[in-house]
């Protein structure tokens, strides 16, 4: 039977610690990742994406729900997770082996043998002049490629990568970029990733989905989800006035004098005459779509990324 | 199963300061030993005589690296290799990688067995040196050590004293590598574990005083005595004794009348509960274990 989805979680939940200590990181999540795109995972610091990362990888159990990756429980079925690939966090490896090393004791530790692939990958990432020295030499950018070569040494149909692109350079982010996109579209392959440049998210992820305070807030196609959310940029005086009429029935903030309006094109009638049934002055009114940091930053009230 | 194996030797020995140190330590040394003793015999015209007068008695040369392996110091250096070796990727941040790729209870079951086959190697290696060695001083200073590798009889006594030895130092380095795997878990560093398997040999050991104390202090409590009975020091020191002197080991003469030695078949027992007890705790404690580094 074909695996619809690659990743599913059905009412998922985890709670760390007991009595005053008790943090619940995962609040119910159900998510359903189909195959064959990039899935962008974003949220403020501790909203709870390592964790789901985590939990997908069998390395925190969930007090509660379903998971299935690539159609199997793997807190059940751990084999399951040889079709994954993943990076979690920082990349962390031997430092005292060199990335050669690294890499074959991750494959022997998959049960591969398979030096032609280490080296293919090795060149793929860019460390084959590099791949005898020592990895607690590396740079970070270093790291993250090392990192990027493990995840793919068993050739995995799904790869799951937290933050890929920390500790790149520009040039080095738009190649990470390229290649995860190629991983995609021509290798037939699933990424899901989460980032905290919601720029590099807004360019190659295909769907995304938000979480907050360990919910899930939103999710869908990222043109859907900005293309329903245009924000009204309105010029009126008096300003505190204005937010307090629509306020009651529009998420407003101000910024520079202006007030920006969360509402869709069609709303702009209405809000010109909430506006001019108070008596307030309107200067001008536009509409601007959202990108997905505004996008983002609306949603979760402002709150930082990580 | 092998390659993982594999993947173990290859990051324990790639560390060549760790396994120089807490491992390779016994081939060296025995090395260093005998080159001294070498140059010693061929600068001396005093160690030559004395050799040749009282020629060296390879078997029991060789026995003595066990006791090596098993004294205070061979434990400090045990249980700080387990620590290493259980604890290193809490440490580094590298369960994370391992965890997706294989089961955990192979990932921790290969630990155990790399740690107990490198011991092993390195144990045989020496005694490889030593044999060597003793052969060669004797034939320098022209003496033949004994027993003669002829002697049927008295090789196959060496051979089983041999592994009778070895079986009760790797049983020992086992518990005290639980001891350093448990402690590694709990506090997800090497120091941790290095400090957890010493606090918990030490309370093991440490029984014996202890209750001995309360009995005389509450005679009423002289019974907490049988604790250290059931601890895997006592009894795998009397198994020991039992195989070497034929005799139960309990120097514990004011004891006599509430306690005796137990027999050869209860230590084992106890012995092998202990064993199996803590490699079954060690794997339910990191089948369990949420890795968050």
């Amino acid at each position: 039977m074909a695996v619809t989805s690659v990743i599913q979680l059905d009412g998922v939940s985890k709670t760390f610690g007991r009595g005053k200590r008790r943090v619940e990181a995962l609040k119910s999540v159900n998510l359903e990742i189909a195959p064959g795109q990039v899935y962008g995972f974003l949220g403020p610091n501790g909203a709870g994406k390592t964790t789901t990362i985590r939990i997908l990888l069998n390395l925190v159990r969930a007090t509660a729900g379903g998971i299935r990756v690539m159609g199997a429980d793997p807190s059940r079925d751990p084999s399951v997770l040889r079709k994954v690939g993943a990076q979690v966090e920082s990349p962390s490896f031997y430092g005292y082996l060199s990335g050669r090393a690294n890499l074959q004791v991750l494959a022997r530790t998959s049960g591969l043998n398979d030096k032609a692939r280490i080296d293919q990958l090795l060149e793929q990432v860019g460390l084959a002049a590099r791949a005898e020295q020592r990895v607690s030499g590396y740079s970070l950018g270093m790291r993250q490629r090392l990192g990027l070569a493990a995840a793919l040494l068993t050739n995995p149909q799904l790869l799951i990568f937290d933050e890929p692109t920390n500790g790149l350079d520009p040039a080095g982010i738009q190649e990470m970029r390229v290649f995860i996109r190629n991983l995609v579209d021509t290798e037939g392959k699933t990424v899901f990733l989460s980032s905290h440049l919601l720029n590099e998210v807004e360019q190659l992820c295909d769907r995304v989905a938000i979480i907050h305070r360990g919910a899930l807030i939103r999710e869908g196609p990222v043109t859907e989800l900005l293309g329903e959310q245009s924000r009204v940029r309105i010029e009126a005086e008096p300003v505190e006035a204005a937010q307090a009429a629509l306020s009651e029935r529009w998420l407003v903030t101000v910024e520079e004098g202006a007030l920006w309006v969360q509402a869709q094109r069609d709303s702009i009638p209405e809000v010109v005459r909430c506006l001019t049934a108070g008596s307030i002055q309107v200067y001008h009114v536009g509409e601007e779509h959202l990108t997905l940091e505004d996008y983002f930053l609306s949603v979760t009230q402002g709150e930082t990324v990580e | 199963m092998s390659t993982l194996f594999r993947a173990e030797w290859q990051k324990i020995t790639g560390h060549r300061l760790v396994a120089t140190l807490l491992v390779w330590i016994y081939p060296v040394g025995a090395a260093l030993m005998m080159f001294m003793v070498l140059t010693g015999v061929l600068l001396s015209d005093t160690l030559r005589n004395g050799v040749q007068q009282s020629p060296p008695v390879w078997t029991q040369q060789s026995m003595i690296l066990w006791e090596l392996v098993n004294s205070e110091i061979g434990r400090f250096l045990l249980v700080t290799f387990a620590a290493f070796v259980f604890a290193g990727e809490y440490q580094w941040g590298t369960w994370k990688n391992l965890i997706p790729r294989s089961a955990r209870v192979p990932l921790i079951l290969t630990k155990y067995a790399a740690f107990a086959v490198l011991i092993t190697a390195a144990v045989l290696l020496a005694v490889l040196i030593v044999i060597g060695g003793t052969w060669l001083i004797g034939a320098v200073v022209g003496v033949s050590p004994s027993p003669a590798l002829s002697d049927g009889a008295a090789m196959a006594d060496a051979a089983g004293d041999f592994v009778q030895r070895g079986l009760i130092t790797l049983t020992s380095a086992i518990i005290a590598a639980s001891y350093a795997a448990i402690g590694g878990m709990l506090t997800r560093s090497i120091i941790g574990g290095v400090i957890v398997g010493f606090l918990l040999q030490f309370a093991e050991q440490g029984t014996a005083l202890v209750t001995i104390l309360i009995g005389q202090v509450v005679p009423a409590l002289r019974g907490l005595f049988a604790l250290y009975l059931y601890t895997p020091a006592y009894n795998l020191g009397n198994i020991g004794s039992i195989a070497r002197y034929d005799m139960p080991f309990f120097p514990f003469a004011n004891m006599a009348g509430l306690f005796g030695p137990h027999t050869l078949e209860a230590s084992l027992l106890i012995v092998l509960a202990w064993v199996v007890g803590l490699i079954a705790l060690v794997t339910w404690l990191f089948r369990r274990q949420d890795i968050l580094g």
